[in-house]
């Protein structure tokens, strides 16, 4: 499990906070989302997480007491295109010191997970972009982390290469693993976290279980019928001096929440 | 080690499908050596000097003026065109650049040049183009001069009584012979070529030019976000630029052979003099070095501070241009005027030709080489800290 408690960072010459004292719990061993406009503070975040830069207040408490094996999978393609897929894995498993006993092994997962051994000998620049991003997260894995963090994983990639790496990425926590998962697409959250919190300029909206989160409203309360007897619902309930405010029908889904929370205004 | 060796591998093979970086590398330097070497071969020693032709109008028609005119034929660096015209032909052949210069000899030059108590005044007038070499005009001046004092001298013996006197007397009573010219021990006793500066100074030039792929490299993985993967992987930045270093040393080394066997196999083969490498390897060993970790550590500087390949490309090799043009690679030092070569100093390119050439032209070891590597490391060492004080200080996100 990984606390951060009132978590603060502010950019050199910016105005204001990049991060405003954010507390979040993300549990271990589970997929925790990560929402946020641009500008959020989310990829100020996951540098802090990352160890890029320091946070100006604030702490992170990691469960155990030590610090775990940490991975980060950029939004960039961050690998070496005019390498190949083998050599990249090769490249990045030899910096993090992957014993050679258990390299040749970690580059057959990493290609098996991100299904690339097809194309392993092939150089990344030639890649489709859902391949590229395959390999960006293939990369992320070498090491074998305790936790990952997952900056917009699946942007700019077609529906199946999209479908194959969140059925990858779900699969992460039954190997013990944590992911901190951000993400503009909010059916992509709901589908893979089971909790999350969504920020706002450096601020903490909301966080919690999704359902939970999904079950808040805003004092209204909301009443499940079935169509049919809409008008004799709504005949009783003015009847009964109860006034019908909004009508939706289908659940709250996260799009809804996310976009009442923040308000709806552009950010850039 | 083994972080190392994988940074090593990763450039090299990266480098090695980059073909535009490696043309610039090697390529490049390569073919200015060529045209370099074989367009100044005329400018440099003696016996090389290139043929300027001029055009004679004999206003006098004296024997003297004829013996003077013949005189000049055996000058081994003019060349005497066919003219029959006036003054205003020849200005105009002049202008439009058929010949260098114009040499008119003034009525009454036979007679001032046999009279010995006559004080000779405006005896040949030497009409240049516009174009003409300001050397070659001197040097025909002094040819002019020096024929003209002879014809003086033979009057003179003449009007003494000794008449029929033999040319070769005439050399010797003017002591033509008594001055000599030798270039001293340490290129083998014979002068310098082109060849010996174009190698040395197009050598260094371009490794310098390893900034173009260190700084566009280094971008790629700032912009990329690959910097940032690599320092959540707990690579330091004295790694990283090690990392660097690695392989752009190892080219360096691989442009200073293959530039070495350009000039002194291929240079030869199209027409120009061959290289002579002097008499000590280490001093040429040391030189290399020092000027590779000059280069690289300058790259890295570089590298760190701009902000994109566009400034890369821009500041990285304009400024090398710039340390060329100072240092004396495009224009030896030697021609340069006396506060000129004293900006030279300025460029840590002209430190790393002044050591090649001291090895290549004056037979220097590692020893006499010291000051020159000297500086070059201490440039290194400054511009490498102050490249990683700058890449802590800007982190590494884009």
């Amino acid at each position: 499990m990984l606390s951060i408690h009132e978590l603060s960072y502010r950019y050199p010459g910016a105005s204001g906070p990049a991060l405003d004292r954010v507390s979040l719990t993300v549990p271990a061993g589970r997929i925790f989302g990560l929402l946020g406009p641009n500008g959020a503070g989310k990829t100020s975040l996951i540098g802090i997480l990352a160890g890029l830069r320091s946070p100006g207040g604030g702490s992170l408490a990691w469960s155990g007491g030590a610090r775990p094996r940490v991975a980060l999978v950029p939004q960039e393609y961050a690998f070496y295109p005019s390498l190949s897929c083998r050599e990249n894995l090769e490249f990045f498993a030899d910096v993090q010191g992957v014993p050679q006993a258990l390299r040749a092994r970690r580059l057959e997962l990493a290609m098996a997970f991100a299904g690339l051994e097809k194309v392993w000998a092939q150089r990344a620049g030639q890649y489709s972009g859902g391949l590229k991003r395959r390999l960006n997260l293939a990369i992320g894995l070498l090491a074998d982390p305790d936790f990952l963090l997952l900056d917009e994983p699946t942007v700019g990639v077609d529906p199946q290469s999209r479908s194959f790496i969140l059925e990858a990425i779900k699969a992460l926590p039954a190997e013990g693993k944590t992911v901190l998962y951000t993400s503009h697409y909010m059916e992509e959250v709901q589908y893979l976290c089971e909790s999350l919190a969504i920020l706002d300029q450096g601020r903490v909206l909301a966080q919690g279980r999704l359902d939970a989160l999904l079950a808040s409203g805003d004092g209204s309360l909301g009443l499940r019928i079935p169509g049919a007897k809409e008008q004799a619902a709504r005949a009783a309930l003015a009847g009964a001096g109860v006034p019908v405010l909004a009508r939706e029908s289908g659940a709250q889904d996260l799009e809804a929440l996310f976009m009442r929370l923040t308000h709806r205004s552009l950010r850039d | 080690m083994h972080r190392l060796f994988a940074l090593w591998r990763k450039e090299i093979l990266a480098l090695s499908r980059d073909w535009h970086g490696l043309l610039v590398l090697f390529a490049m330097p390569t073919v200015f050596i060529l045209i370099m070497s074989l367009a100044l071969k005329n400018a440099f020693g003696p016996g090389q000097a290139p043929r300027f032709d001029y055009l004679a109008l004999d206003r006098d028609g004296t024997g003297e003026s004829a013996a003077l005119l013949a005189g000049l034929a055996e000058a081994e660096n003019y060349r005497r065109l066919d003219f029959a015209g006036d003054e205003p032909a020849l200005r105009t052949r002049l202008a439009r650049g058929e010949a260098s210069f114009g040499l008119v000899l003034a009525p009454g030059l036979g007679r001032a040049v046999a009279d010995s108590e006559a004080e000779p005044r405006g005896l040949v007038e030497i009409l240049a183009e516009p174009g003409a070499n300001a050397q070659a005009l001197a040097l025909l001046r002094a040819e002019v001069q020096a024929r003209l004092g002879r014809l003086r001298l033979k009057a003179l013996l003449t009007e003494a009584g000794q008449e029929d006197l033999e040319p070769a007397r005439l050399d010797a009573l003017m002591a033509r012979a008594a001055v000599s010219t030798r270039y001293l021990p340490g290129a083998g006793g014979a002068a310098p070529t082109s060849v010996q500066q174009s190698v040395p100074a197009w050598l260094v030039f371009s490794m310098f030019f390893v900034v173009i792929p260190i700084s566009t490299l280094f971008l790629t993985e700032r912009t990329q976000g690959t910097l940032a993967r690599l320092k959540t992987m707990g690579l330091p930045a004295w790694q990283l630029f090690l990392g660097k270093f690695g392989p752009f040393f190892l080219i360096n080394q691989v442009q200073a052979v293959l530039m070495g066997l350009v000039g002194v196999y291929l240079v030869p083969r199209l027409g120009g003099d061959a290289l002579r490498l002097g008499e000590s390897w280490a001093a040429l060993g040391l030189m290399t070095l020092a000027v590779s970790c000059a280069a690289i550590a300058y790259a890295l500087l570089i590298a760190v501070l701009v902000k994109t390949t566009e400034q890369a490309t821009t500041l990285g090799g304009l400024s090398n241009i710039l340390f060329g043009a100072l240092g004396g690679i495009m224009v030896p030092k030697f021609v340069m005027p006396e506060f000129m070569q004293e900006l030279t100093a300025l460029s840590p390119m002209a430190w790393g030709l002044d050591g090649y050439l001291k090895v290549f032209l004056r037979g220097g070891d590692a020893f006499s080489v010291l000051p020159q590597a000297g500086a070059l490391l201490g440039f290194a060492l400054a511009a490498g800290a102050l490249a990683v004080l700058v890449y802590r200080f800007k982190g590494v996100e884009a």
